[in-house]
């Protein structure tokens, strides 16, 4: 029986902000008469997460993603509802609660800038109040996974943003946090700079049972990474399940493509399944996922002057943008 | 402790990375200084006279002025302002550290640094002037002068830490943050010797605490003022009060806090 780590009630947010009409008449105008207008950040959000899980938080920009997070890290007081991480409030920011846990922001600094990350690190350590022999440990594994061990002397804003990103990660994890909130921990990084950081969590996780939230935009993370993804538009949660489970519900059907040596009459194909497109050279069939072996098999068999066929998965990205325009 | 320590240290490191920045502020300081130095010179020649104030006394008072504004003054109101602004509190409201200790450690760190440097290159100035001023301190008058300068610096921080968390309702407050900086130099006495301003505004300044920030310190300096313990009794029940203040400020702004910037 796992644990429950984080339990989430009905959160809601709004944010107040002043309308303003464009151009300089409408400033000059509203200097004296502003209207308040509110915006619904996170509206009636619940989830819960278990010990060890990651999961992935999608959503469109603005969808609340972030603003959940702040209010999990304890930045952010809510309008409504209750949460619960580790068994405390978060925003009531008790210490026992905020060395339990760490958030990390891909677009935040959170390291001194005029100085080299490792000068940060002995800050942390003694924020956290971390034993000197936890910390060398600590400092040593992840150092060594994340092969930094280059630059922790360099000034932070003389770093690669990958570089940094890295040096943002032991930073963050020297205190061994029981739950890590990540908020787009790849972004702006290049391709093989977001598989280390990936690759990492991973085994990270693995090994320690650290408790994973973490939004992207990038596909590739969440698949790589999360069992469990938890969809978020307009502030409402619209999927959480696994991204199997997800496939299943949004893409029940695979296709198969089958080109042909010689032109064939679209009625012949009828029998093996639903057309989706017919060329005269070319046809896709969508097919529900368990009757794709036999159909594939069927039409190799039949008299087709088959040249190649073709089977596809209707990619995540695809459905997920599906969800989201819908 | 060890915390705001190690804070106070790292600050103290980043000034020495920028110590051409520590050098510009010495050489504008001491050019505004020796402006001031032959505008009174020449007035005083030609047979003016300014108040009660002799010559080397008011060359005195400028000197020190230049002095403890290199010292007191920090940015905190503009660097508090820029991190909600800008969202860069969130990373030290998410970590077991009160925010305004590591606020009041960086400025601690700056005035470390300052002081140290500033101290010996105005020590040198002292010497070097010594004929026209004709300082004489007694070790009375040093205490007196060190623990005054020590809670003026306490005034000054607090206030300007209330400042700039007025961003929290403001929004951004670089306009704010100057026009006080204004008012708060000329009713400190930086601009004028306070006790040279009508009556009225002494009155005013009376019930403010910006005159223990560099007026009252440097009446100390100079011989100016009987020594009395309400001298320091007095700014220590303002800094009390201000930092009061600046809790309940920042209890109700923090409520406000939506760290822009992600």
């Amino acid at each position: 029986m796992s644990k429950k780590i984080i339990e989430v009630k009905n959160l809601t947010k709004k944010y107040d902000y002043f309308k303003k009409e464009p151009g300089l008449k409408n400033s000059f105008k509203n200097l004296f008469k502003r209207k308040k207008l509110y915006k619904t950040a996170v509206d009636g959000v619940s989830f819960t997460v278990e010990e060890g899980e990651i999961v992935g938080f999608l959503g469109p920009n603005g969808a609340g993603k972030t603003t959940t997070l702040k209010m999990l890290s304890g930045i952010l007081t809510p309008d409504k509802g209750e949460a619960k991480v580790l068994g405390y409030t978060p925003w009531n920011r008790q210490k026992e609660y905020q060395k339990q846990f760490a958030l990390l922001m891909g677009q935040k600094n959170q390291l001194w800038w005029d100085l080299p990350p490792l000068e940060s690190f002995l800050l942390n350590k003694e924020i956290y109040g971390v034993p000197d022999k936890v910390y060398k440990e600590n400092l040593d594994e992840l150092i060594e996974a994340l092969k930094i061990d280059d630059i922790i002397d360099k000034p932070v804003r003389k770093l690669s943003l990958g570089e940094r990103m890295k040096s943002e990660l032991v930073a963050s994890l020297l205190h061994s946090p029981k739950v890590l909130f990540l908020d787009e921990p790849t972004i702006g990084l290049d391709v093989v700079a977001q598989k280390n950081i990936r690759d990492f969590l991973k085994k990270y996780n693995k090994k320690r049972k650290t408790t994973i939230l973490l939004t992207s935009h990038y596909m590739e993370d969440i698949i790589a990474l999360c069992e469990r993804i938890v969809i978020i538009s307009k502030g409402k949660i619209i999927y959480d399940g696994s991204i199997d489970s997800l496939m299943k519900k949004y893409a029940p059907n695979k296709m198969i493509t089958v080109y042909f040596n010689d032109e064939v009459k679209k009625d012949k194909l009828k029998s093996f399944g639903e057309i989706y497109k017919f060329e005269d050279y070319k046809v896709l069939f969508k097919i529900p996922r368990d009757g794709v072996r036999d159909a594939a098999a069927k039409i190799l068999a039949s008299e087709l002057p088959v040249k190649d066929i073709d089977i596809s998965e209707v990619d995540v990205d695809s459905i997920i943008r599906n969800i989201f325009t819908d | 402790m060890g915390k705001y320590l190690l804070i106070l240290k790292s600050s103290i490191q980043r000034n020495l990375i920028y110590r051409f920045n520590t050098f510009s502020f010495l050489f504008i300081q001491i050019f505004i200084f020796g402006v001031f130095f032959y505008l009174w010179s020449s007035i005083y020649r030609s047979g003016g006279q300014i108040g009660n104030y002799e010559l080397g006394e008011l060359i005195t008072y400028y000197l020190v002025v230049n002095f403890l504004i290199l010292i007191i003054k920090s940015d905190v109101a503009w660097r508090v302002g820029d991190e909600i602004r800008l969202g860069t509190m969130t990373s030290i409201l998410l970590r077991p550290i009160s925010y305004f200790g590591y606020i009041f450690s960086r400025t601690l760190g700056d005035i470390v640094f300052s002081g140290t440097v500033y101290s010996a290159s105005f020590l040198f100035l002292f010497l070097f002037l010594n004929d026209y001023l004709n300082i004489s301190l007694n070790l009375e008058q040093i205490f007196y002068f060190i623990a005054s300068v020590v809670l003026g610096a306490g005034i000054y921080f607090l206030f300007f830490y209330i400042i700039g968390l007025t961003t929290f309702w403001l929004g951004f407050v670089w306009g704010f943050n100057f026009a006080m900086h204004m008012i708060v130099s000329f009713l400190e006495g930086s601009i004028i010797p306070l006790d040279l301003l009508p009556e009225f505004i002494i009155k005013i300044s009376g019930f403010l605490p910006f005159k223990y920030i560099v007026f009252i310190p440097i009446s100390i300096f100079t011989n100016r003022i009987e020594l009395t313990p309400n001298l320091l009794v007095v700014p220590f029940c303002w800094i009390t009060v201000l930092y009061i203040i600046s809790l309940i400020v920042f209890k109700k702004g923090i409520k406000k806090y939506e760290g822009y910037g992600a």
